[in-house]
């Protein structure tokens, strides 16, 4: 069902996607646009193929390797404050690779799950609809969360999306406390949106063989 | 330890630098240093490094954290950083596998932790900590403010609940406080005195009072300094010459670092002058290891920092090294510490005139008299120094309050509360820089 969703409409399956992708990092801008009332007014590209090579050359350890890597920025796009010294990076939002395609695939479920439920909004099972379409916007939420990329001024190196969380307001003691949960929560997001998927997938199997059956919508059969 | 034998022979050899121009006790380690090519002039080269051609680069970043990423992607090898952002520089490496750091070097300390402070806005009617209660606070988290704000707190017995914590940028908290957003913001060197140059912000609380101290040091991977150990030699020789240099002409040292940070000429001053926050000093003594131990403490207990085994991280053989270079005595140099409120007992007043560059005053009477004069005739003055009678910090003049005593002689204080006991003690009378010299006008 979900194959077959996907070839029918991979085109638009690729737009919504990558429409989304974009919308979550627009909207970063616009969080910050609206908390601190500046627009970004610089970008910079890394050389990320490099960049990884100077990491592999340079950490011994693979079990090391792997996480510096995943910190790596291929773009950075902030506000600099020019009222200080020669300029100061006020805040970033740095786009690694990692973070990337974590957003790229949770677009992808949400889009496909967009389209399996336009196939399946004829059926009768509306509470079942209304809930899965809860239980995507819920997985997308939390992966949305725990990917943010935002960073500013802190001493520490804080994990971007805890920055993140503090700029759109939650208490900053609670975002620290959020923050070893990280992995656990991404993965139930990921959980949620990939059975939110099979759900409805399943769902609309279920109404097409209704249909091949009776001949009928599932309402009226 | 020095005597690698690794065959570098027409080698390039690429060093990464990581240093903040918008944090000045890093400037001995990082702008002075990059700017004067004073490790050019330190460099190996002769026997293993005859041939070599050395590419230096510099990095310049808002504060250490992001240094610190950089150092752990194999870009930067040697990192500049304040007290906190260090200790976790060496936890983060020891939390790793394989990769490691080193503590080579001190750039330079205020022994009573002076360089951190609380600023409320310049109209606030807050004038201590405690009035700060039920209100909002904000600072970067994690960072050495963040660490003396906390310390702050809980000597005064003000619990966290008791105020609204906010992580704030300092360029946003500066802004914040120029606006009066904010009812309070900690933060780290240059900005509160930035904020207090700029007449925006009022000191309220300085780090000084926490009596711990205030330290910034050198980071360096530890693959790099155990291949190019010469090289962590030659820079820790480049410290020691910039506070060479700071400390011959301070007023235009100051006024050359404006030019290569933007930070006013006026603050560097009050940092880098005699009788300064700041003393620059490359040594790494026992006391400060004891002080990176307690910051650790206050970062582990707030969960911001894996466990740091100091005896493995901190490596004074590299400063010894180049001091023996050098000729001069370690041992001597690392019992030497100075306490403000001694070494800045007997200084001058100052007064940084737009013309006539810095004048001294040796009373205060005398220096607010020069004041009203000055104002009186319309000369610009471009800023000027006093010194707290309580820990002997130098301050801005302009934002200091002070004590007329019977016999007409003047006090100067950071705050106004320690201002007004000592004149209840004394039968004196508080005013601020603005009443005092109108009262030297009359």
């Amino acid at each position: 069902m979900i194959a077959q969703t996907v070839r029918a409409h991979w085109s638009l399956l690729v737009l919504t996607s990558a429409g989304l992708v974009v919308v979550y990092y627009g909207a970063q801008i616009a969080v910050l646009y609206f908390r601190l009332g500046h627009l970004p007014n610089y970008i910079t590209a890394y050389d990320y193929p490099a960049n990884v090579a100077r990491i592999i050359r340079s950490t011994p350890a693979v079990s090391d390797m792997i996480p510096i890597i995943l910190n790596e920025w291929i773009f950075e796009i902030g506000y600099m404050d020019y009222d200080y010294g020669h300029g100061i990076a006020e805040w970033t939002m740095g786009i690694p690779p990692s973070k990337l395609l974590m957003i790229a695939i949770a677009s992808v479920l949400i889009s496909v799950n967009a389209l399996l439920w336009r196939t399946a909004r004829h059926s009768c099972f509306h509470l079942e609809r209304r809930s899965l379409v809860g239980m995507t916007g819920l997985g997308a939420v939390t992966v949305g969360l725990v990917s943010i990329s935002l960073s500013w001024v802190v001493c520490c190196g804080t994990p971007t999306w805890i920055v993140g969380l503090a700029l759109l307001g939650l208490d900053v003691g609670l975002a620290f406390a959020l923050e070893p949960f990280g992995v656990w929560i991404v993965s139930v997001g990921f959980i949620i949106l990939a059975m939110s998927t099979l759900r409805f997938a399943s769902h609309n199997l279920t109404v097409q063989s209704a249909v091949r059956r009776t001949g009928l919508l599932p309402e009226i059969a | 330890m020095l005597g690698a034998t690794n065959i570098v022979h027409a080698e390039a050899i690429t060093i990464g630098i990581g240093h903040q121009s918008m944090c000045t006790d890093t400037y001995a380690a990082g702008i002075i240093v990059k700017e004067l090519k004073l490790l050019e002039k330190h460099l190996p080269r002769s026997g293993k490094y005859v041939d070599v051609t050395y590419n230096l680069k510099w990095d310049d970043y808002a504060s250490g954290g992001p240094i610190t990423n950089q150092m752990l992607a194999g870009k930067l090898d040697i990192g500049v950083m304040g007290d906190y952002p260090v200790i976790v520089n060496g936890a983060k490496f020891q939390a790793t596998k394989s990769l490691n750091t080193s503590l080579v070097s001190s750039t330079g300390y205020n022994l009573r932790g002076a360089g951190n402070a609380i600023v409320v806005p310049a109209s606030s009617n807050v004038y201590s900590l405690a009035q700060l209660k039920g209100r909002s606070i904000s600072t970067p988290y994690g960072s050495a403010a963040w660490g003396m704000l906390i310390k702050a707190l809980e000597d005064a017995h003000i619990s966290l609940s008791d105020v609204d914590l906010k992580n704030q940028a300092p360029s946003v908290g500066a802004a914040n406080i120029a606006t009066g957003k904010i009812d309070a913001h900690a933060d780290f060197c240059p900005w509160s005195e930035i904020m207090e140059y700029r007449g925006t912000g009022r000191k309220i609380y300085d780090g000084s009072q926490t009596g711990v101290p205030y330290l910034h040091g050198v980071v360096v991977r530890k693959d790099f300094v155990d291949k190019y150990p010469e090289i962590i030699v030659a820079f820790i020789k480049a410290i020691h010459d910039a506070g060479e240099w700071l400390k011959k002409d301070p007023a235009l040292a100051a006024a050359q670092m404006e030019k290569w940070t933007g930070v006013e000429k006026e603050v560097l001053y009050l940092y880098y002058s005699r009788g300064g926050h700041l003393t620059v000093d490359p040594t790494l003594k026992p006391q400060w290891i004891e002080t990176l131990e307690f910051d650790h403490g206050v970062l582990a207990r707030a969960d911001l920092s894996p466990p740091l085994d100091f005896k493995e991280w901190v490596d004074d053989r590299y400063v010894k090294k180049a001091y023996a270079e050098l000729g001069l005595d370690y041992a001597a140099q690392s019992k030497e510490i100075v306490d403000p409120l001694i070494a800045n007992r007997d200084l001058p007043n100052e007064i940084w005139h737009a013309k006539d560059g810095i004048l001294s005053y040796p009373t205060t009477a005398a220096f607010l008299k020069a004041a009203a004069d000055f104002q009186a005739t319309g000369v610009k003055i471009n800023a000027a120094y006093v010194y707290d009678h309580d820990t002997g910090l130098k301050l801005f003049g302009t934002t200091a309050f002070y004590v007329r005593n019977k016999d007409g002689s003047y006090t100067a204080f950071l705050r106004k509360d320690p201002a007004e006991t000592y004149a209840a003690k004394t039968g004196g009378e508080v005013s601020t820089f603005t009443e005092a010299i109108a009262r030297q006008a009359i």
